[in-house]
């Protein structure tokens, strides 16, 4: 029981962060290629703000592998 | 790195302008220094300067028109031969062209527009053919009856309905003597419309538009060929039409073809005589004057400079005065940013394109990009098999772009360069196409086999980006130190002390190295603390933060890694599950070929965020402009603008 409540704590420490990161790039994405479209000197400022919300699933997956190595 | 600039200014007699700016135009490396509020005024008033942009715009919306775009392969010799013919400095001339240009324009909309009305007559044509042929058997049948015969616009749900009631309605009205007659056929027209032909005796016409018309049909006339007869007493008139107005329409396209290759180059020469010229103009406008004497200033690369003097030299003599020197350190913001790299790093200068410059005198990150971009890649990758795909695609977009597109060129390079890592930390992880190569080779890897080892690369990927981040930070202490900004360089020797001190006391936490580091520990948290208290304001310490957060992102290398690795597996574990049969070993495949692409575009995607995000944040600021000499448009450099 206590393995599998492990393994859901790992799923859910990256599966919640995925889905906030994929909300967040939606949003920044959309934005990002109507002004892209207008400046593309804006570009790679655009990269920047479309990978900043990936730290949470990176944070979340660290988080997740540590879980994981518990169960052995 | 960037370029060393040197500022020159020029002073010569009003009546060699013309040919200096031509000769400098010829060399091809003087960035004009201009004040740009000041000059727009001055060539706005020109009238030739707008009657030349005006002319260039209308050139290029016809080449668009004649769809011409061939512009790589503009013979010199045309250009040249144009060039003789055309006085673009005389205002007349100029009204002649664009007199030209405005009757060539009409003939070119004629052309436009005949084979438009061609198009649509087959298409219109080739409608009523089809309405005809169905209708035509039913309308000679009923014709010969001496029956009245009509067509309507139906909606499709309401056929049965109104069908039931033609029907009761033309039998009331006929008398019990006679014989109700009534017949119709369809044919659809989309989901929702139908046309309908109707026949009944003559004198029942008008009870049939009574009851079309309360069913809110419309009528429908048959249409009429272009020869003037009705499309269902003829079908043959349409057929023969349909046979003879594609003939038409290939000839109106052949001449079109034709003006485009006879005119399509001469207007492309006409554009780029135009576009030099106007140029030249544009500058000459900008030299500052008084009285016979004019002035150009502009910046030049040093290693450019022996050239341009002795080049002016012999080509005026005594008639222009040169002088130069070394920008100052408050023109620094002002002086153009040339980048120039040795051969290995030059591909990894897109990079920097995306962005603003960076400043003069300031960290050129090209170098740092070319080492670590491919070094990040591939160890995302990290598969032989892979790395060799990527090497084939590579080497052979190089040689296909080698002197068409620069820019293709670098990114070919740059695949090359991800390649070759991937194949060396493939190696390294013991991958090619995954398992595959454990299976059939008995290959072991050399470090780390990545889906079992994950902790191993998550150490070395975060080592990896505290190296990155602390050089970063060490890049952004040494601009300060340079830009004599005291604030900025103390934030950030303080960020990389407080690192550094965090790192040891993790390194010593775990017992990594037999070394006491409390000391160490102690010292660098101290110093880094006390360095970001003089920075001046709280904005050091969420740096640091920052910065931690930074190094932790490097984990996404393994992350990646790590899912292709699997990816990769899965796929060779297709062939066991299905065997090694044409479905087992085309699934397979297809995954190694979706992964091929995810790979890529993943590990390019998040090398480019590591190096945006988290290196050049710590020092990198975008506050320069490029630079742009004037030159000539010639030989294959010729691009559409």
């Amino acid at each position: 029981m206590e393995k599998a409540l492990i393994g859901l704590a790992a799923a859910l420490a990256v599966g919640i962060p995925a889905l906030a990161t994929a909300y967040a790039q939606a949003k920044i994405g959309s934005a990002g290629a109507a002004t892209v479209a207008e400046k593309p000197e804006t570009s790679a400022i655009m990269i920047i703000l479309e990978a900043i919300p990936e730290t949470m699933v990176i944070l979340g997956f660290v988080v997740a592998i540590m879980l994981i190595l518990q169960l052995g | 790195m960037i370029a060393e600039m040197i500022h020159l200014k020029i002073i010569g007699l009003q009546r060699d302008s013309k040919d200096l700016i031509e000769h400098i135009r010829d060399l091809g490396v003087f960035h004009v220094e201009i004040e740009e509020a000041v000059e727009y005024r001055q060539i706005a008033d020109e009238p030739m300067v707008e009657k030349m942009k005006f002319l260039r715009a209308g050139i290029l919306g016809l080449l668009e028109d004649l769809g011409w775009n061939d512009w790589s392969s503009l013979p010199q010799d045309l250009v040249e031969s144009i060039g003789n013919a055309v006085h673009l400095d005389d205002m007349a001339a100029l009204d002649e062209i664009e007199k030209s240009l405005v009757e060539f324009k009409g003939r070119l909309s004629e052309m436009a527009h005949e084979i438009r009305a061609f198009e649509e007559s087959i298409f219109a044509l080739k409608q009523v053919h089809y309405i005809a042929n169905h209708f035509y058997n039913f309308f000679t049948e009923e014709k010969k009856r001496g029956k009245a015969i009509s067509f309507w616009l139906v909606e499709t749900g309401k056929i049965s309905g109104l069908l039931k009631k033609l029907e009761r309605k033309i039998r009331s009205a006929t008398p019990v003597v006679e014989r109700p007659y009534f017949n119709h056929k369809l044919l659809s027209q989309g989901e929702n419309i139908s046309i309908m032909a109707l026949s009944v005796n003559q004198d029942k016409i008008s009870a049939v538009h009574e009851i079309m018309d309360e069913f809110g049909c419309i009528s429908y006339t048959m249409p009429k060929t272009i020869v003037g007869e009705s499309a269902i007493e003829s079908p043959m008139a349409a057929q023969m039409e349909l046979k003879w107005l594609p003939e038409r329409l290939e000839r109106a396209k052949k001449t079109l073809d034709s003006t485009k290759e006879e005119w399509g180059p001469r207007l492309a020469a006409l554009y780029i005589l135009i576009d030099d010229r106007l140029e030249s103009l544009i500058l000459e406008n900008r030299l500052s004057s008084e009285g016979e004497i004019f002035t150009l200033t502009g910046w030049i690369p040093s290693s450019e400079f022996e050239k341009v003097k002795s080049s002016l030299k012999n080509r005026f003599g005594e008639r222009v005065l040169i002088t130069w020197r070394s920008p100052e350190p408050r023109e620094w913001p002002k002086v153009p940013i040339l980048l120039d790299n040795p051969r290995w790093a030059k591909p990894f200068e897109l990079f920097l394109k995306l962005m603003p410059m960076p400043g003069y005198k300031s960290t050129d990150p090209t170098a740092f990009i070319a080492i670590f971009f491919p070094l990040f890649a591939g160890c995302m990758i990290g598969d032989i098999g892979y790395g060799l795909i990527f090497l084939l695609i590579g080497l052979f977009s190089l040689k296909a772009f080698r002197w068409k597109n620069p820019i293709l060129k670098g990114v070919s390079q740059i695949l090359i360069n991800i390649s070759v890592m991937s194949i060396i930390w493939g190696f390294l992880y013991g991958e090619f196409f995954g398992d595959l190569g454990h299976r059939l080779f008995h290959m072991e890897p050399l470090w780390v086999e990545r889906t079992h080892g994950i902790i191993p690369v998550m150490v070395f990927t975060v080592s990896l980006g505290v190296a990155h981040v602390i050089l970063g930070l060490a890049l952004g202490a040494y601009e300060g130190v340079k830009y004599k900004n005291r604030h900025h360089t103390y934030e950030r020797l303080g960020t990389l002390f407080t690192l550094l001190g965090i790192v040891l006391f993790v390194v010593g936490y775990f017992n990594l190295i037999e070394l006491n580091l409390v000391p160490f520990v102690v010292a660098l948290l101290v110093t880094g603390l006390a360095l970001l208290i003089k920075g001046g304001n709280l904005s050091g310490f969420v740096e640091t933060i920052g910065s931690v957060g930074n190094v932790l992102s490097y984990i996404r290398i393994a992350a990646i890694g790590l899912s292709s690795a699997i990816l990769a597996m899965v796929a060779t574990k297709f062939v066991d599950v299905l065997g090694v049969t044409f479905f087992g070993i085309l699934l397979a495949v297809l995954i190694h070929l979706l992964n091929l692409i995810i790979a890529i575009a993943g590990s390019v995607l998040h090398s480019a965020r590591l190096h945006y995000v988290e290196f050049f944040g710590k020092f990198y600021e975008g506050k320069g402009k490029q630079y742009r000499p004037i030159k000539r448009r010639r030989g294959t450099a010729w691009r559409k603008p």
